[in-house]
């Protein structure tokens, strides 16, 4: 797949509004705070409508109440137009001239975004493990997106019900609604998490050469084996706190190395590593679905100190079609150059 | 400048409509002005006509300028059979699939505990009044409300109650896209989802 060229409007501190990508190597090179973190997670977001951790709001260039990105998809079977209207809490999209959702772009558009904050997946909160894992299915399986969207949905809905004055009836509904969606989402997970354990542990090994096993699990802090009894052995929790306190929406992945926890034991290289293995998880399973590369987006790789890291990451962007690499100095090889300051790209 | 006070009125109200935003009440509003007065004076005279003339059926709650709607008087329709819908808009969508001729139950809307929908907000009860004169070997009522989680379980809520009352229920199934509202389902679809409904 190539991201052909990607289109912007008051997207933070961009200034030019369209930018022509090559096949091959794009490097974007600037000084700190040029602009260049900001042309990537633009081409991520018009790539996939998906805002990494951001709000609208914050992308939004300031003072301004409306935005857009916008890319062209070349597939060997036809090109796409993805047009992102962005206002603050909305995104309003459209795929080629057709209003569509987010689950409509995955059909026809991939692209996986490295970048040096990676390392947070591994040490940060279970929501952004939780966030790699949902937005990975997600894109996919499009029954995945739906069923996460509804079951997200009941737990809303049981959550309101347990902060007023839940009949027995309607708790039981929604309950076994939330039963039996948990247990499908688990199931997918379940099932993508084995997927994605054995490609994480072979590039693991390919990138450390530390002779450690990756292993990655899914967790879900009670002993009790199926969601049912989870619900009732927490019946008394969640009418005390109004919310419900186990399903899929609490879960966490859990990365070891040779059986010890990454977040707990792991050392800093040990977790960008881990985090590297699973973004290579990510390019390689929608690879698998797409039959085509995803766009490869690269930000920062001169960050990346490490020579094992540095390496790999430059021959995963040489071998793939496309890449969008970007870095304070060039990297060795490159087939088309822009330079970034200020916020205005040009070619080079 | 800013806008005259009755203008910003207009817009207020016509913004408050489903599907209006707030551009498109502008819009309205500035073509409801260049309108000739008596053009406007029949819309508005519409508006107030349809609401003082329509009411809800006594029986199925769908909207109706008589007492009884005239499905509910309609004899040669099958009244052993009741199709619960949330909105008259998917009463219409039904009968324009032309493959049911029972009666109607309207729950204008469906549970949904984060905007203080429970049962007593619905037309259950009323459902349920209905159903005592209703003859538990030859009657059934098919649940058509939507297949989002809120409309699947307002479905499983009433299949619960009707079970234990012993009268046959059933659930329209076939070939709805998950999440679907059916006011949107194409006539074949839902045509076919109700020849095929499930027993529950
Ligand atoms: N919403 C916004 N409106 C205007 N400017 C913004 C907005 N968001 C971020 N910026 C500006 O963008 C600049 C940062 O850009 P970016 O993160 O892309 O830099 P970078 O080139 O990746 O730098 P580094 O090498 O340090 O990673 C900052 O100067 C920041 O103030
Ligand atoms: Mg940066
Ligand atoms: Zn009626």
């Amino acid at each position: 797949m190539l991201l052909r060229s990607l289109s912007q409007l008051n997207y933070r501190n961009l200034l030019s509004p369209r930018l022509e990508l090559a096949e091959g190597i794009n490097v974007i090179v600037g000084n700190n705070a040029a602009g260049k973190s900001n042309v990537l997670e633009a081409a991520y977001l018009a790539c996939t409508g998906d805002l990494p951790g951001g709000k609208i709001s914050e992308v939004l260039r300031l003072g301004e109440v409306e935005g857009f990105v916008g890319a062209r998809i070349k597939r060997i079977d036809g090109i796409s137009n993805i047009d992102i209207g962005l206002t603050p809490g909305k995104k309003i999209i459209r795929l080629d001239g057709q209003t569509a959702r987010a689950l409509d772009i995955a059909k026809v558009s991939a692209a996986v975004l490295i970048t040096p904050e990676d390392a947070d997946l591994i040490h940060g909160s279970p929501s952004l493990r939780r966030h790699y894992l949902d937005s990975l299915l997600a894109k996919l399986s499009r029954r995945y997106a739906l069923l996460h969207r509804e079951y997200n949905r009941v737990v809303e809905q049981r959550n309101a019900l347990l902060k007023g004055r839940a009949g027995e009836l309607s708790l039981s509904i929604w309950s076994a609604k939330f039963v039996e969606l948990g247990n499908e989402i688990m199931a997918m997970r379940l099932r993508a998490i084995k997927r994605i354990a054995e490609i994480a542990n072979t590039s693991y090994a390919e990138i450390a050469d530390d002779g450690k096993c990756l292993g990655i699990s899914l967790h879900s802090g009670l002993a009790a084996s199926n969601l049912q009894e989870k619900l009732q052995a927490t019946a008394h929790e969640e009418q005390a706190r109004g919310v419900t306190v186990v399903g899929p929406h609490r879960d966490d992945l859990v990365l070891e190395l040779d059986g010890y926890s990454i977040q707990a034991y792991g050392s800093r290289g040990e977790a960008r590593t881990a985090s590297l293995a699973l973004r290579v998880a990510e390019y390689r399973l929608l690879q698998e679905k797409h039959r085509e590369t995803p766009v490869l987006l690269l930000d920062d790789f001169s960050s990346e100190l490490d020579a094992n890291r540095r390496e790999y990451l430059l021959d995963l962007a040489a071998n793939t079609p496309q890449a969008v690499v970007s870095g304070t100095e060039p990297p060795p090889r490159c087939d088309q150059r822009f330079s970034v300051s200020g916020g205005l790209v040009s070619a080079f | 400048m800013k806008y005259p006070s009755a203008l910003i009125q207009l817009i207020r109200e016509l913004g408050k409509l489903p599907g209006v935003g707030p551009k498109s009440a502008q819009r309205l509003a500035f073509h409801l002005f260049n309108l000739p007065e008596e053009e406007v004076r029949e819309l508005a005279q519409a508006i107030l006509n349809a609401k003082n003339s329509l009411k809800q059926c006594k029986l199925c709650y769908n909207i109706t300028d008589t007492e009884l709607c005239s499905i509910c008087t309609d004899h040669q329709r099958n009244h052993e059979l009741i199709c619960v819908v949330e909105q008259p808009a998917d009463l219409l969508a039904i009968e324009r699939s032309g493959e049911y001729d029972g009666l109607y139950h309207v729950l204008h809307g469906s549970l949904s505990p984060m905007n203080g929908i429970g049962p007593d907000q619905l037309t259950i009860a009323a459902l349920f009044e209905r159903l005592q004169g209703f003859d538990q070997n030859t009657g059934e009522v098919i649940l058509a409300t939507a297949t989002t989680v809120e409309g699947e379980a307002t479905a499983m809520y009433l299949a619960r109650l009707l079970t234990d009352i012993g009268i046959t229920t059933s659930r329209i199934a076939y070939g709805l896209p998950v999440g679907g509202d059916l006011e949107y389902a194409d006539e074949v679809t839902l045509g076919r989802a109700i020849t095929n409904r499930r027993k529950l």
